[in-house]
């Protein structure tokens, strides 16, 4: 059975408004993919873009709507791109989020940055409503906490980033931010974005590689009735025989047998014969 | 080596905390409340996440020291570990850390005198008996020493109740604070060791063999006491004339008057964390050959267990006198 190897993730960004969202559709040559009532998917071959629309909650669902559509694969790249302000960082400046916290719910969640940041990181806090104060020293925004707690149930967090763009601080306020003025921030920016997704995706290849091809378990399933704790026996059977014996040809002895316990109670007996190797 | 610190803020400005902040200069600093905040969330990787681990600082509240379980010792009764840390700079493959930790950030505690107060309140408590206290079961002893000062902290603590022995467990050679102080009598600096080709293939970043035995040799050369840990025994076709090898070069090095125990113990895991690592790293062959469920426990089956075990005590026998040797076989 040839171990297979897994395509490099998909990277999913997540935008809020279409200003945000179309410089990463022409520097991607994403396409229009599909849409509900709510969302619109763009897409090119392992990229993925869906227009959230503004705030935590529509960022949240958006997140779960593109996991849906783009066939509910787990341990995907996500990042999300979009807007905020700052007391005191220049307009355009471009920051990763080194925390998110959630004002109203006064939460935080902790980005592990796994790599190397090729921009500035940041304290992200989403708020409810545009935020003139600037309180702290932090980045305001109104998305990344619905984001990062949904995309975290279908990845894991070192590969689920926030890059947020510099469109207000002290001296220039929310009243001046303008759609044209946001599309031409994020395309300022796309060279870092590009950078961090592909630093986000080389630090995915580091994920488990092994796995057995669907066609192949469809095989056994086909052939013997396995409970389902006897199909997770069989996956990590086979995924064992295929570390130590890559090469093994084993169906044709298999297939000899009539009951699934046979056939784990030989998969386990070939295992146990190899010799052992470091 | 480290690009980012997380801070509990409560003890931002702890002595421990700004001393480690120095060192890194560099470093992004996060706050947090609790380090479970950054350390326990579900949606992390172990193995992404050991590319480029954190440094969290924070206070331990509780539980500073706890029973070991039955069956691990080196001949005392009141047997206890802690950890100042939790997570280790090396990589063996076969380490329980990965499938006991969703995190791979280093955690360090600082309130190193609450520890000293959990272990004086025992060693008080045990009157005139021994009491053993092992460090280096959640993190390695010494691997972090430049950074946690651990020993200069706990060895003069131990040196003044000399009814409490102190196991320092390591792989490290970051021995330069115990070559610059007194021996503790009471104080066993126990390194763990395998064949050559077992630390190639499994201890990534680990210091070699050889190396450690040179810094057993400089610390046996000052008086210090040295414990000899072959755990956790690794089966492979050559492993009888590798662990044979192994001990020949151990102890033409290390003499037995400066050993204060040898012990070994077989490849066991506990169920749970067998399953996690095995998620983890399923292409390892370690974790994909000849293992089986025993009592909750993963472990090489019990033939090759038994075989295994009988021929390395036997060998080690050769050298290792009965009443300084302890299977631990928990
Ligand atoms: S040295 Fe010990 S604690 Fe560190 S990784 Fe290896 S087995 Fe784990």
């Amino acid at each position: 059975m040839p171990p297979k190897k897994l395509m490099m993730p998909d990277i999913h960004f997540v935008t809020a408004l279409p200003c945000e969202a179309q410089p990463l559709i022409e520097f991607y040559r994403l396409k229009p993919a599909g849409r509900s009532k709510s969302f619109e998917i763009y897409e090119a071959p392992g990229k993925h873009l869906v227009l959230s629309g503004v705030g935590k909650i529509r960022a949240a669902e958006a997140v779960r709507f593109l996991h849906e559509f783009a066939g509910k694969i787990r341990d995907q790249a996500w990042l999300n791109v979009g807007i905020g302000g700052h007391p005191d960082l220049k307009i355009g400046e471009g920051v990763l989020a080194h925390k998110i916290t959630d004002q109203k719910l006064a939460k935080s969640w902790y980005p592990p940055l796994v790599f190397e940041a090729p921009s500035r990181t940041e304290s992200v806090v989403t708020v409810e409503r545009a935020e003139n104060k600037y309180g702290e020293s932090c980045v305001y925004e109104m998305e990344a906490s619905g984001f990062y707690e949904a995309a975290c149930r279908f990845s894991t967090a070192e590969l689920i980033h926030c890059y947020k763009i510099i469109s207000d601080n002290r001296e220039s306020s929310t009243k001046k931010v303008s759609a044209a003025l946001v599309e031409r921030l994020v395309r300022q920016n796309l060279e870092m974005i590009d950078e961090i997704v592909k630093k986000i995706l080389t630090l995915a290849q580091a994920l488990p590689h092994a796995e057995i091809p669907a066609h192949e378990f469809q095989k056994f399933l086909e052939r013997w009735h396995f409970t389902v704790t006897e199909q997770h026996q069989l996956r990590r059977l086979l995924l064992r025989l295929q570390t130590l014996e890559p090469e093994a040809e084993i169906w044709p002895e298999l297939q000899l047998l009539t009951k699934s316990k046979d056939v784990l109670n030989t998969l386990k007996d070939r295992i146990n014969s190899l010799p052992v190797a470091l | 080596m480290i690009d980012t610190v997380y801070i509990e803020k409560e003890i931002e400005s702890h002595p421990r905390t700004k001393e480690v902040c120095e060192r890194f200069p560099k470093a992004r600093r996060v706050f947090c409340e609790r380090y479970g905040e950054v350390f326990n969330p579900n949606a992390q990787n172990f193995r992404l996440q050991k590319q480029k681990p954190a440094l969290i600082l924070a206070k331990k509240f509780d539980h500073f020291i706890l029973k070991t379980q039955k069956g691990y010792g080196i001949g005392g009764d009141h047997n206890f570990y802690f950890s100042h840390m939790l997570n280790c700079l090396y990589d063996c493959r076969y380490c329980f850390l990965q499938g006991m930790y969703r995190s791979a950030h280093f955690v360090f505690f600082v309130n190193y005198e609450d520890f000293e107060h959990a272990i004086e309140k025992q060693i008080k408590e045990a009157g005139s008996e021994e009491s053993y206290f092992f460090s280096g079961y959640d993190c390695d002893s010494l691997a972090f020493e430049p950074v946690t000062g651990f020993t200069s902290h706990f060895l003069p603590l131990f040196a003044r109740h000399p009814k409490a022995w102190l196991e320092l467990r390591t792989k490290s050679i970051q021995i330069k604070p115990l070559l610059e102080m007194k021996p503790v009598q009471n104080c066993v600096i126990a390194f763990s060791l395998t064949p050559t080709e077992i630390g190639a293939a499994l201890e990534a970043k680990t210091p070699a063999v050889t190396k450690r035995l040179e810094a057993m040799e400089k610390l046996q050369e000052r008086g210090w006491k040295l414990g000899l840990r072959f755990d956790p025994l690794i089966y492979h076709a050559q492993y009888q004339e590798q662990y044979e090898r192994l001990f020949r070069e151990v102890f033409k090095k290390i003499k037995i008057p400066s050993v204060h125990s040898v012990s070994l113990g077989p490849f066991r895991l506990p169920k749970q964390g067998y399953e996690t690592m095995f998620k983890l790293y399923p292409e390892a062959k370690l974790f994909a050959g000849p293992l089986e469920e025993r009592k909750g426990m993963v472990s090489y089956a019990q033939k090759i267990e038994e075989e295994m075990l009988n021929f390395i005590t036997s060998r080690l026998l050769e050298y290792v006198p009965k009443n300084i040797f302890f299977p631990c076989l928990i």
